[in-house]
């Protein structure tokens, strides 16, 4: 099974990319950590120890996962997924749930988050799925499988995670099926859900739909769907939307985003913003940003280490953190290309999927680009559980790298 | 194959977003969030500034500020807790050690804290603080107001001088360093010294005030009545020499009295009802419509835009006409609104301003009230009748008398005012205000007039009560009936008397006013003994020679 001629093609850009932002976690855990631990007379380096362990042990199951050949996964995978299910209704009726919404399950010293399992289960559930049937396999069973972690995680509940989950489901059923009028029938009722607080905007709305659809020659009957999607859409939520009254509005707004903050922007965001604001081009160096030392962003160590990186590295540190993220989609992505088979293509597509969606939401969340929804960065947050399953992750896609096609002698 | 392309190029563009906005952030605005976080980890410690006394005209404490020690910590020097906290008797801290400064206890007995200081304790402060205190307690409360916690003014004086009261608030701006450590900045303009307020000087005379709370409360007492009002004025200056209003309050502890109590009537508005008529007499001789010899109609009603005007008495008519002097001895309804008919609405309106009602004062209180009067296009037709004996119009007391000094300076009218004199404390600025002289409401000849007119109310008529031994006095009664929702209240009046003293050479213009009074409603019973009390007292008490020549006297 382990053949280290395997190694020579592994993919060393990758494996140099999750390095260096480990490397950046640990500074930054120290930094949003150390002073504020020591002030408080703790041990100053039990988070930076906690992470080290984490790393270790991440790098560990990255190695079992990259010699692991990946296609055995396919046969795991509908025990994996059950094995999810239970772990998440585990956590949910027996889970503790610590700093808002995602549950944790202790097992003796030890404790994780049963959601952040799920992620990777669900791109393998999916991966094998689809691979099974591939383009004939059914829209509508693919979102019944999505649909019960869905439902858990979302009923934590944690909008963030089932976002990610949905954005999975998404962009596996868009890459397996490769249709446009896919992707049209998916989003555009997204953008009607948009247009339609204003009706004169929604009517336009339709009106260049039903153009680019008759040009784009659409067969008639894709067309005809596409448009009734639109319009049941769009008079549903106005009915709904209608026969609301203002507090049950807002009632429903705060509970699909227990973090918002109705009154404007909250806290989290304003003080997160400032401190990567502050930053500048070059930052004001390590364990010097003012804003982070004095902790004036709560719980900065875990979702909004992204605003240490900002203020102490400045605009520099960001736009590498930022080029990281995106080298290891894109090797992902070529991973995905050069694999040995559609299970593997689907895999590496999912795990790409997953790490960018991940970054962008986070990073948006610091900067005051996307609502507050509690996520970690990739790689970078503290945090045991994510960082373990990234890890495990990026072994899964060396897995598939090292057994692309070339290799086939 | 295209559709990885396609995923690429979505990451694209989300990561360009993300850095077109940290390029907005960190590059463009980068000063307005260093700016933020600048501002965050400033502390801004307030030293209060010493606020400045307020006197009577004879430099009488009226409002004090007296020291007191407030006690605070450098954390990090200060050590010896157990100490200190046995010496003033509580616990005391914890204390931030990143801080330099904190709070251990304020305005405490200074001679406690010298105590305190004696013992030498490292890292312990003290800081000379003021308390306000109102060593008079209920008197002249309503004029002088109080302050608030901070020792900012809230009401009354304390409220509209607080620019000169109060001073200039030091402040000691500390920076905090990355690990939290505070800095005392050392830039100037982080360190600034509080600058103490001003002194200010009244224009009140305690003596006379004394004399003017006296009578009131007096008359309020004895007629029951819900509130009462008393205001002296020197008629050639318009300084104020009292004010006073019942009930009040005590301002060391004003949050024990009803609000309702903390405030001067003086600035608020009320139909003024028959002191109105030597207005109206005035417009009408200064206007030539009439003269001292004019017969007036003598009428139980007159009927005008539908409206039937009545007298407020039964009279005792001695003939078919009446002289302008009898209407105002007798307080006639129908002989002043004949008066005011035959001016017409456009020059009784003029009258009207000249003598000052419908603009405020200007007297320097929040709050002051511009009156009501009503241009003559927007007059119903019974107007021009009613505003003659003082309805449908409103106006405060202030402007009673500012028109009333119109009549004893010969026409010319002045302001009345307040603040006699606004000094620092280190005595570098001086501001001091004297007499203002407005317009001239009517001639000289008007005025001298109207001085025997005033003088036959108090020797013939309604303002009998009000004769002086020594003093000649003019003046006049009224008895309003209070105006509520929807028309006149029954059985509430506003009982007043105005007047002048001594004619011969007016010093003092006076006015009281009883709101509610019970039994009797007249104001020459309520409120006339009261006027001739504190004006007679008040000119023996200035030594203004007498000018009632005594039949006694006579060689």
């Amino acid at each position: 099974m382990i053949n280290f001629r395997m190694l020579r093609v592994a993919d060393r850009s990758l494996f140099y990319s999750v390095c260096v932002l480990l490397l950046i976690s640990i500074l930054m855990i120290a930094s949003t950590t150390y002073f504020s631990e020591l002030k408080a007379g703790k041990d100053a380096f039990l988070f930076i120890k906690k992470q080290l362990g984490s790393i270790t042990v991440g790098f560990i199951l990255m190695g079992i996962f990259s010699f692991i050949d990946y296609k055995r996964l396919k046969d795991f995978a509908p025990f994996l997924f059950v094995l999810t299910i239970l772990l998440l209704l585990a956590g949910h009726f027996l889970g503790v749930s610590s700093m808002g919404a995602q549950r944790w399950i202790m097992l003796g010293p030890f404790s994780f988050q049963p959601s952040e399992i799920a992620k990777i289960v669900m791109i393998i559930t999916l991966a094998a799925y689809f691979d099974k049937i591939k383009e004939k396999s059914s829209i509508i069973i693919s979102l019944l499988i999505t649909a019960l972690p869905f439902l858990i995680v979302f009923k934590q509940p944690d909008l963030g995670t089932s976002i990610i989950i949905a954005a999975l489901t998404l962009g596996m059923l868009i890459y397996t099926k490769n249709s446009p009028i896919l992707v049209v029938m998916i989003f555009t009722p997204l953008l009607s859900v948009l247009f339609r607080q204003n009706i004169y905007l929604w009517l336009l709305y339709l009106l260049v739909l039903w153009a680019f659809l008759y040009f784009s020659r659409v067969e008639i009957f894709d067309m005809a769907m596409i448009m009734a999607i639109n319009l049941a859409v769009g008079i549903a939520l106005s009915i709904f939307w209608g026969m609301m009254k203002e507090y049950q509005r807002m009632r429903i707004l705060t509970f699909l985003n227990p973090g918002l903050d109705p009154r404007g922007m909250g806290y989290h965001t304003l003080q997160s913003m400032i401190a990567v604001g502050a930053g500048g081009i070059f930052g004001k160096g390590l364990f010097h940003g003012t804003q982070t030392q004095l902790q004036f962003i709560p719980i900065q160590h875990s979702d909004f280490i992204f605003s240490a990186i900002g203020e102490e590295f400045g605009l520099i540190g960001s736009v590498i953190v930022l080029s990281l993220f995106f080298n290891i989609i894109w090797r992902a992505i070529v991973i995905s290309q050069e694999a040995e088979d559609f299970f593997g293509s689907l895999l590496a597509v999912g795990i790409a999927v997953l790490i960018g969606f991940h970054a962008f939401v986070n990073i948006g969340m610091t900067i005051g680009l996307l609502p507050v929804v509690g996520i970690p960065l990739p790689f970078v947050s503290y945090g045991g559980t994510s960082l373990i399953v990234n890890m495990a992750a990026i072994g899964i896609l060396e897995s598939i790298a090292m057994r692309r096609q070339r290799l086939i002698f | 194959m295209k559709r990885d392309r396609i995923i690429l190029a979505v990451f694209f563009i989300l990561a360009s977003m993300i850095f077109i906005r940290l390029f907005e952030m960190q590059v463009i605005h980068y000063k307005f969030y260093r700016g933020k976080a600048e501002r965050q980890r400033k502390r801004i410690i307030n030293l209060a500034a010493d606020r400045g006394d307020i006197l009577d005209r004879n430099g009488r404490i009226l409002a004090t500020s007296i020291d007191t020690t407030s006690i605070y910590v450098n954390p990090r020097e200060f050590t010896n807790v157990k100490e200190l906290s046995a010496l003033l008797k509580e616990a005391v801290g914890p204390f931030d050690k990143k801080k330099l400064f904190a709070w251990v206890k304020r305005k405490i007995d200074p001679s406690l804290g010298r105590i305190i200081e004696e013992k030498k304790l490292k890292g312990v402060y003290f800081l000379n603080e003021k308390k306000r205190v109102y060593p008079k307690g209920h008197f002249a409360s309503q004029l002088i107001g109080f302050v608030g916690i901070d020792n900012e003014g809230l009401s009354g004086i304390e409220l509209s001088c607080d620019r000169y009261l109060k001073g200039v608030e030091g402040r000691i701006v500390t920076e905090s360093d990355p690990m939290g450590y505070e800095l005392l900045s050392v830039k100037d303009k982080n360190v600034l010294e509080a600058a103490p307020g001003s002194n200010l000087t009244l224009t009140i005379d305690e003596t006379i005030q004394y004399y003017a709370e006296r009578e009131i409360e007096k008359a309020v007492k004895n007629y029951n009545a819900v509130s009462g009002l008393a205001l002296v004025m020197d008629a050639k200056t318009g300084e104020i020499l009292a004010l006073a209003g019942k009930p009040d309050f005590d301002p060391n502890e004003y949050s024990k009295f009803d609000p309702m109590r903390w405030k001067s009537s003086v600035i608020d508005a009320y139909e003024p009802g028959s002191t109105f008529k030597v207005i109206t007499a005035a417009a009408g001789l200064d206007e030539g419509v009439i003269n001292l010899e004019t017969k007036l109609n003598a009428l139980d009603s007159l009927t005008i835009g539908g409206k039937v005007i009545k007298n407020s008495h039964d009279i005792n008519w001695k003939g078919k006409f009446i002289s302008v002097s009898w209407m105002l001895e007798q307080s006639i309804n129908t002989g002043a609104a004949q008066i005011s008919i035959k001016l017409g609405p456009d020059k009784f309106y003029k009258k009207i301003k000249d003598f000052g009602f419908g603009e405020p004062t200007l007297i320097g209180l929040q709050g002051e009230s511009r009156g009501l009067l009503r241009e003559p296009k927007d007059w119903y037709k019974p107007d021009i009748a009613m505003i003659a004996f003082g309805q449908s119009i409103a106006v405060t007391p202030l402007q009673m008398v500012s028109a009333f000094s119109g009549i004893a300076n010969d026409g010319k009218r002045v302001r009345p005012f307040l603040i006699k004199k606004i000094e620092s404390q280190d005595l570098s600025t001086l501001k001091t205000f004297t007499a203002e002289e407005l317009n001239r409401a009517i001639s000289k000849k008007t005025a001298q007039d109207m001085i025997k007119l005033l003088e036959n109310v108090v020797l013939l008529g309604s303002g009998r009560k009000t004769k002086m031994s020594d003093y000649r006095v003019g003046g006049k009664t009224g008895t309003a009936q209070k105006a509520g929702q929807g028309g006149y209240l029954k059985g509430r009046y506003i009982a007043s008397f105005i007047g002048i003293a001594p004619l011969s050479d007016p010093k003092l213009i006076a006015m009281v006013i009883v709101n509610e009074p019970r039994g009797c409603i007249w104001g020459e019973t309520v409120a006339g003994p009261t006027f001739k009390n504190i004006v007679e007292a008040s000119l023996r008490y200035l030594n203004v020679p007498p000018d009632m020549v005594k039949s006694a006297n006579k060689p």
